[in-house]
């Protein structure tokens, strides 16, 4: 049972590979319960082993589990696996949901798509779809459809109005996700605004091409 | 005050309910189908398609599920992968940039195409605009620690 310093410590590229939070490290013993095989070492409640000694194939078919015994074992795993998770994304959730709730009430979102109607004309769109697309970004996609229906779009529009949104959605919360996964935040953020207002500026062009 | 407050509980609560429905029977059926034939021969399929993207197999099981249920919920097998097997910032950050273009396909696309978004547009345009951005992203970061490995040749970063 000794941590290996080769291949497990070593990503794809040759570098040690990410260290997680402590907090996240702790949580994960007890949802990975199971072992996770990656390449030459076993993975066991979040500590790197060394692979346990397989058994000889006739013991392995003989000792093959029924669907019903891996249910079984398989079932409560998942149950706290999901529940982990769970308490993971709320701790995410909720605070930027709250965030986003004030954010509204304070006028700041009404604000912010006044700003954004000169750039809402360089993609094909009216000044007025601005709302609808800030609502995406801090709230979050039923909001934005909500504020999309009270306006007059034609179809082209409402299809590169809808990009915009896919791509650029829920920014505060999802964020959050990414952060928990080692990223950034806010510089995905600012590359999911950007990349699709350049998306649905694409696709505007596209579409008159070929109309 | 007590408005904004009640909004914010019972918003809370919906939240988090609907989090709840779809995040832990789908660890639950995850758990228990993730070593299954089917899924494995999905997973492969997927892998291969995201290959020339720069993504290893690893990654392409979190991204799959991220891909079909949404950042939010996939967000949670995305952290319970990363956390399970260590791999490589480069290979997060890859999936973190396909999924932060596409996600959700399959809800998110449904919405906008009940109020009247061309489909082949919003799914077939955004995917294809996913994998170029992913496809860039990966040239960068490829070049970049290049860069690194020649600056200092036995560096173990």
């Amino acid at each position: 049972m000794l941590r290996r310093e080769g291949r497990c410590d070593k990503d794809d590229e040759g570098r040690p590979a990410v260290t997680l939070e402590a907090g996240l490290a702790g949580a994960g013993a007890g949802a990975g319960g199971g072992a996770a095989h990656t390449g030459a070492c076993v993975r066991i409640g979040g500590v790197t082993r060394e692979p346990p000694d397989l058994p000889d194939l006739p013991d392995l078919l003989e000792a093959a589990p029924t669907f019903r015994e891996a249910l079984r074992r398989d079932l409560p795993r998942g149950v706290r696996s999901g529940l982990v998770t769970f308490w993971s994304l709320a701790r995410a959730m909720v605070p930027a949901y709250g965030l986003a709730l004030v954010l509204e009430k304070l006028g700041v979102i009404a604000a912010i798509a006044r700003v954004a109607q000169p750039v809402m004309s360089l993609v094909g769109l009216p000044g007025s779809a601005a709302v609808p697309l800030v609502m995406g970004y801090v709230l979050n996609i039923y909001a934005a459809v909500g504020a999309m229906t009270a306006l007059h779009l034609s179809a082209a529009q409402i299809t590169v109005l809808a990009l915009a949104i896919l791509i650029g959605h829920n920014l505060l919360v999802e964020g959050a996700v990414l952060r928990r996964a080692g990223m950034s935040g806010v510089g995905f953020g600012v590359l999911r605004a950007l990349s699709g207002l350049l998306a649905a500026g694409v696709a505007n062009l596209l579409m008159k091409a070929f109309s | 005050m007590g408005q904004l407050l009640w909004q914010f509980l019972h918003g809370s609560f919906t939240l988090l309910l609907r989090v709840f429905v779809i995040v832990v029977p789908m660890m639950v059926v995850l758990e228990v189908f993730e070593g299954s034939r089917p899924f494995r021969r999905l997973v492969r399929l997927w892998a291969r398609l995201m290959a020339p993207l720069g993504m290893t197999e690893e990654i392409a099981t979190p991204t799959l599920v991220g891909f079909l249920f949404g950042l939010a919920y996939g967000g949670g097998v995305i952290i319970r992968e990363t956390r399970r097997r260590r791999m490589s910032r480069r290979q997060v950050f890859l999936m973190s940039v396909f999924l932060s273009q596409v996600h959700s396909i399959v809800e998110d696309s449904l919405v906008f195409v009940a109020v009247g978004a061309a489909a082949l547009w919003i799914v077939g345009f955004r995917l294809a605009w996913a994998a170029a951005v992913t496809a860039l992203m990966s040239a960068v970061t490829a070049a970049a620690l290049r860069r690194r490995a020649r600056r200092r040749p036995e560096g173990d970063d």
